[in-house]
This record gives structure tokens, C-alpha cells and sequence, in this order.
């Protein structure tokens, strides 16, 4: 009788033994919320300069700040997303080689020595880098000139032009009202209305003849190869391919480009019409050669690759 | 009797490969997901010509709702100019009529459809009498229970850019997840169907499946299709096919999530299931043939096509399976074969039979970085036990459908959301 018992009892244990962290997880709820949904998410290019920018507004609007004009740097203990202690400095000089808090420049700056700076850089004014430096985020108020490495982990936002002289690796995204690529760069998304890796006029500026046109949207479900070498191409539409895309010349596709794999833009490629955002997009790599321009956003889910 | 028992061990082993295929597709979606090379959506197409869009919103009854959902659709930061919001009014009795007129006053770009008297009821009838007076291009349909963020119906629309691309799809969430069992079962029975199912066969360009809610279409194709079948309940799955056999795709937007209300009682849900089944078999007696036949279907898409379409028959054929093996184990006759191959069927079945589909729902809350969920997947068995009940006879309602003609009634189901 007892073996019976122990054998009904160690059945029912057994039995019941895959439901107990299932109930347990039910009574307890410790995951038992939906995935979070942000109901005010929309997409927008500018989204790391403009929410950084709007946190340092939000803690430095109850303060009076005024210019700073002691030569030491000022450290003002701020609300960003943790509070912590921000400097505030007029001169480049003051900066130390290594700055482990957020640093905002007050006024124009000139970077001449090498910097790292292992949190948020801010220019209210223009910036020069003339020397290596090394940033976690670039947010500048007007326009930048990279002239040496420079070196970006996350993002860079400049409200003004930007304009890139030397090699730049400007990290995971990229706005500016401008941008001037003319040393090899690589970042992973920009914005800007211009971006251009050239000044000589392109095919959208240049009178053509004997053309080939080509109207309405493509999709493709393999890769695809348009040549403007011999003859311009214009394409007014959008490409949509499966497979690689390759375009060299003097091609002007007026709409987008997406790829599910890599996208390629060779000598002379304009994308876009001035005045109006179209994009390039690939899930692949993006290589920018030679001369290219294109009115809006470029996105890479792996790096865009630019060579002037 | 031997006749008998050999169809009884004939069905047996049919139903073994049946559910061997349907093993072997969900392993193939979990490891593509977890594994393989993801498919790229067109969130990140930024484009400043974006179609015209009309956003449509089927209502019955819905005055606990219809307010939250028209806030945030006027809150969308598509332009303005290019959108218009139209709530179906279908045959409404409680103050759905009274609070979209008072939208309409406020807002030009809201114009509510009323539909009364003799105007057959249901969201199929409601769509088609949309899509008369729809002026954008794009039709983007949201269920009334529905929370949509501000920036999704430009990631929806933008899909659109792609000429190959007749609808697109969204993910959904159950906002009330933590409510009871149910609901929390529900909830991650949702993440694998999308976080996984979906992503995977939009990766592996099969068919992903347009859902009715959280997605959208190209009116002037649809329009050009025929509209949608007044005798089809499932007029999501059955637009589906229709784009695919007239060689369009539907892209699947996995960060187009969107907040819905999942039901709170078990009824409610068994309703639910019940109504999708026979839809969803409607659908299958109209294109099964079809889409064996089809010339726009690759190979691989014909299988995953029909697999997809038998989805809600595989319950019943469980059930039959059920039946099966208690006629034969009463007649004494459980030995169906004794060939090796048999066992690995059986093996195969008990293993990862039962556990295929919680292992794509384990993978998707892994994913998701819900990771204590997974704990609730034991208890999928009874709601597992529970589908193949409703969607089993949902299966009969489909049949009795197709026999006698019958008229299709519309079920909403019914919202727990305080208004």
C-alpha cells in the first residue's frame, strides 16, 4: 500500500512538475506586460541631436547661465538622462586631452590638439578640427570643418554645413543642413539636403544630350547594373531590388534607391531632385566613388563607405 | 472491419505527415529567424512624395473605443494633405454615430460612413463600401480597438514605393496582456505568430500574411480584383492570395507595432477563433486549387501557401487524428506498422510535434527581451487543446458554408475597455 502511495504521489509530481513555473510566473507576474510601444515614435532623422539638445535645454532652463569668462572651465551638475556634471568651456586650450564628462564650447572653436572625449562634445558656435580628436557624439550650432581625423562613436549633428576635408569616421548617424564629403568617410546614415562628394557640376546640372529615359518605378528581384557611361541615363522613379545595385556614370535617378543587399555609386551618380528628400537604402554595404551627390538620406544597416 | 481498420491506420500515418511538414515548416521559420539574413523593411525610405492615403476604420458598437483610436490617428504625423480618415459606421445602436459626427465638425480630413437599413452587415461589406469613396491611393485599415503610433502610418504607406509591394502588414500587440491567463497566453502566442511566422516568411519571400489590421493596400488593385468576397469572413487572408496569385507580394513591417485589446474571456475568444477558422477555411476551399495552379507562385511559395492555407484545418484533422486513435486502440490495433521509418515519424511528432510551435514563440519572446514569458509556454497546451475545439468547428462552419450557400453573419467581438 505505502509503494502505491509513493507511486501515485511521485505520478502526480511529476505530472504536475512542468505547470509549476508557468503558475508561478503567473501569480507573480514578473514579465507580464506588453512589449513597449512608444504611441509618439516617428521617424526622424535629427532624432539624437534634437532629444540630446532638448534634455540640456530642459536642465539649463532653470539656470542662469552666463558667459563664461573666467579661463577655467565651468562644471554644472545636470539632469540628462542621469545627473551629472557637464563643463562649459570658452577656449580649446582649457580642454584637457581626455574629458570623461560631457563638454559643451560656448563659442566658436578651434580644435587644435589631439581630444578625447568620452561623452557628448557641443559647439554653440562653428567648429574647426584641425587636429585628431575622438568623440562619443559631435553636436554643433553652426558649421563644422573636419580637417584632421576625427573619429565619432555615435552621432553628429550640426545645424549648419559640414564639411569633411580629411578621412572621418562620423559613427552611426549623421544630420546636417549641408554636407560636403571630400576626404573618405564612412557613417552609417546621413541627412542633410545636400550631400556631395564633389563641386564639379553633375548630370542635374549639366546640359546632356541623347539621353536615356526612363519613367515609373522598378522593382527587382535580382541585381541590377545601370551604366550612364556612354550615354546619360535618367530614371524618373524609385528602384526597389532584391539584389545588388550597381550605378556608375552620369545617372540621375530622380527617386529612391533601396537594396536588400549592397548598393554601389560610381562617378558621377546624382539621386534626387534639389528640394525634395529621396533616399538610398540598403541592407547591405553603400560605396560612394568619385564624384556623386544625392538630395536627402543615405542608410546603411552595415556602413556607407565614401571616396571622393 | 479490415477495410475499416486499414483507413483508420491509413489516416494515422496521412495525419503523421501532415504534421511532419507543418514540424519541419515552423523549425525553418524559428532557425531563419534566429539565424538567418533578415529582410530589410522600407522604414528607413525617407521620401518626401508619399501617396495619398485613406485610412479606414470598420466600427460596430464601438463607443468604448472609438475616441482613442481617432486621437491618435489624428495625432499621425503623416501630412495632412495627403490624408483622410474614414470610420465605417456599420449599423452601430449605441453612441458610435454621434461621437464620429462630432470628429467629422472638428477635424475636415475625418468623414465618417454610415451604414443602416438594408446594407448587409459585416467588415467585408464595410470595406467594399469604402473603397467607393476612398480618395488616397493607399488604403491603410485599422480594427477600432487599435492604438496606433504617430509615426506608423508613414512606415505602412511608405511600402507602397515598391511596385511589386499590393499590401503590407504590421505587428500586434495585446495592450491588456497582463490582464489573465488568457490574455497573457494571447500575448505571446502573438509575438511568435509575428516577431517569428511573419518576419521569417517575409525573409524567406514566402507569404507573409496581410491581416486586416495594422496594414494596408493599393485601392486601385484591389478595386481591380474585385473588391473583397461578401461570402468571405476572412477578407485579410483572402486578399492575400488574391495579390499573390496576381503576382504581388505583401511586405511584413515588424516595427510597425501597434497595441490592440486581445480578448479577456474565454467566450469571447472561442467566438474569435471560431470566426477566423471559418474564414480562414472559406479561403481555402476558394484558392487551394489555385494556388497549386498558379504561374506567379514559385515552388516553395505554393508550399508555404498551402500549408498556410490548411492552418486552421490542421486542428480538425487533430481532432479526426484523436478519434482516430481511440477507435483503434479499443479494436486493439495500435500497431499502425512496424517499420523503423514509422517510429521516426512517431518520434518525430512527440518530440517536436507538440513543441515546434512554442519553441517559434520561445525564439520570439527571446527576441522580443521578454525572456521570463517563456515560463508561461507549458500552459500553451490547454489553449492548444482549446484552438483545435473552436477551430475545429470553424472548420464545419466553412463546410456547411460551402454545401449550403448559406448567408454570412458578421461576429465582432466584443471590447473590454472602459471608454
Amino acid at each position: 500500500m505505502p509503494e502505491v502511495v509513493l507511486l501515485v504521489a511521485l505520478f502526480s509530481i511529476l505530472l504536475f512538475l512542468p505547470f509549476v513555473p508557468p503558475l508561478i510566473e503567473l501569480f507573480l507576474k514578473r514579465d507580464a506586460k506588453p512589449i513597449p510601444i512608444d504611441l509618439e515614435r516617428k521617424k526622424e532623422p535629427d532624432y539624437f541631436g534634437k532629444s540630446f539638445i532638448n534634455l540640456l535645454a530642459t536642465a539649463l532652463k532653470d539656470l542662469k547661465i552666463q558667459e563664461v569668462e573666467k579661463p577655467n572651465p565651468v562644471y554644472l551638475k545636470l539632469k540628462l538622462n542621469r545627473e551629472e556634471w557637464v563643463g562649459f568651456l570658452n577656449d580649446e586650450k582649457l580642454a584637457e586631452s581626455t574629458m570623461d564628462a560631457p563638454v559643451i564650447f560656448t563659442k566658436d572653436t578651434v580644435f587644435l590638439q589631439n581630444h578625447t572625449f568620452k561623452r557628448e562634445l557641443v559647439v554653440f558656435g562653428n567648429a574647426v578640427f584641425k587636429n585628431t580628436c575622438l568623440a562619443r557624439s559631435l553636436y554643433v550650432k553652426g558649421d563644422c570643418v573636419i580637417k584632421a581625423p576625427l573619429r565619432i562613436a555615435r552621432w553628429v549633428h550640426v545645424e549648419g554645413n559640414l564639411l569633411i576635408n580629411s578621412n572621418a569616421d562620423l559613427g552611426v548617424s549623421v544630420y546636417a543642413r549641408e554636407m560636403k564629403i571630400r576626404g573618405w568617410t564612412t557613417f552609417k546614415r546621413a541627412y542633410a539636403k545636400k550631400i556631395d562628394t564633389s563641386d564639379e557640376p553633375l548630370i542635374d546640372k549639366k546640359n546632356v544630350e541623347r539621353t536615356i529615359n526612363l519613367q515609373g518605378n522598378f522593382g527587382i528581384t535580382g541585381s541590377i547594373t545601370i551604366g550612364g557611361k556612354e550615354r546619360p541615363v535618367f530614371v524618373d522613379g524609385d528602384i526597389f531590388c532584391d539584389g545588388d545595385v550597381q550605378i556608375e556614370g552620369d545617372v540621375w535617378i530622380k527617386g529612391n534607391v533601396f537594396s536588400q543587399e549592397s548598393i554601389t555609386l560610381k562617378n558621377g551618380v546624382v539621386i534626387g531632385i534639389e528640394g525634395k528628400v529621396k533616399s538610398v537604402v540598403a541592407r547591405g554595404e553603400i560605396l560612394i566613388e568619385g564624384p556623386f551627390r544625392i538630395y536627402g538620406y543615405i542608410h546603411s544597416e552595415k556602413r556607407v563607405e565614401a571616396s571622393p | 472491419m479490415g477495410v475499416l481498420i486499414f483507413l483508420l491506420k491509413t489516416y494515422m500515418v496521412f495525419l503523421m505527415l501532415v504534421l511532419l511538414l507543418y514540424i519541419i515548416r515552423h523549425y525553418t521559420f524559428t532557425l531563419n529567424r534566429a539565424l538567418g539574413k533578415q529582410r530589410l523593411y522600407y522604414q528607413d525610405v525617407l521620401d518626401e512624395d508619399l501617396p495619398t492615403v485613406s485610412v479606414l476604420v470598420p466600427m460596430h458598437n464601438e463607443e468604448k473605443v472609438a475616441r482613442h483610436i481617432l486621437d491618435l490617428l489624428v495625432a499621425s504625423d503623416y501630412p495632412k494633405e495627403k490624408l483622410e480618415i474614414i470610420p465605417i459606421n456599420d449599423h452601430s445602436k449605441d453612441r458610435t454615430k454621434e461621437i464620429l459626427e462630432e470628429y467629422a465638425q472638428r477635424y475636415p480630413f475625418i468623414r465618417p460612413l454610415h451604414r443602416y437599413g438594408d446594407l448587409p452587415r459585416g467588415k467585408q461589406n464595410g470595406l467594399n463600401d469604402a473603397l467607393k469613396i476612398a480618395k488616397g491611393e493607399v488604403i491603410i485599415v485599422y480594427d477600432a480597438d487599435y492604438l496606433p503610433p504617430k509615426g506608423q502610418i508613414r512606415i505602412l504607406a511608405v511600402a507602397f514605393k515598391d511596385p511589386q509591394v499590393g499590401a503590407v502588414m504590421g505587428r500586434v500587440v495585446p495592450i491588456n496582456a497582463e490582464k489573465n491567463l488568457l490574455t497573457r497566453l494571447l500575448d505571446i502566442e502573438r509575438s511568435g505568430g509575428y516577431q517569428v511566422d511573419q518576419q521569417a516568411r517575409y525573409n524567406l519571400n514566402l507569404i507573409p500574411q496581410y491581416g486586416g489590421t495594422v496594414g494596408g493596400f493599393r485601392k486601385r488593385l484591389v478595386i481591380e480584383l474585385g473588391g473583397f468576397d461578401a461570402r468571405i469572413l476572412a477578407e485579410d487572408t483572402e486578399l492575400t492570395y488574391k495579390l499573390y496569385l496576381n503576382g504581388y507580394k505583401v511586405a511584413y513591417a515588424n516595427i510597425a507595432e501597434c497595441y490592440e485589446e486581445a480578448p479577456e474571456s474565454w467566450n469571447v475568444r472561442a467566438r474569435q477563433l471560431r470566426r477566423w477558422a471559418r474564414g480562414h477555411n472559406q479561403v481555402m476551399f476558394k484558392y487551394f486549387i489555385p494556388t497549386i495552379l498558379s504561374k506567379n507562385l514559385n515552388f516553395w511559395q505554393k508550399i508555404d501557401g498551402l500549408l498556410l492555407l490548411a492552418i486552421y484545418m490542421q486542428s480538425f484533422l487533430i481532432f479526426l487524428g484523436l478519434l482516430d486513435s481511440l477507435l483503434l486502440f479499443f479494436l486493439g490495433e495500435m500497431e499502425i506498422t512496424s517499420s523503423y521509418l514509422f517510429l521516426l515519424f512517431m518520434f518525430a511528432h512527440n518530440s517536436f510535434g507538440n513543441f515546434a510551435p512554442f519553441f517559434e514563440i520561445g525564439t520570439a519572446l527571446v527576441l522580443d527581451g521578454a525572456k521570463q514569458k517563456v515560463f508561461l509556454l507549458p500552459l500553451m497546451f490547454f489553449e492548444f487543446i482549446f484552438n483545435i475545439i473552436y477551430a475545429s468547428l470553424g472548420f464545419f462552419d466553412a463546410l456547411i458554408d460551402l454545401i449550403t450557400k448559406r448567408t454570412i453573419i458578421w461576429q465582432k467581438t466584443e471590447r473590454f475597455r472602459n471608454a
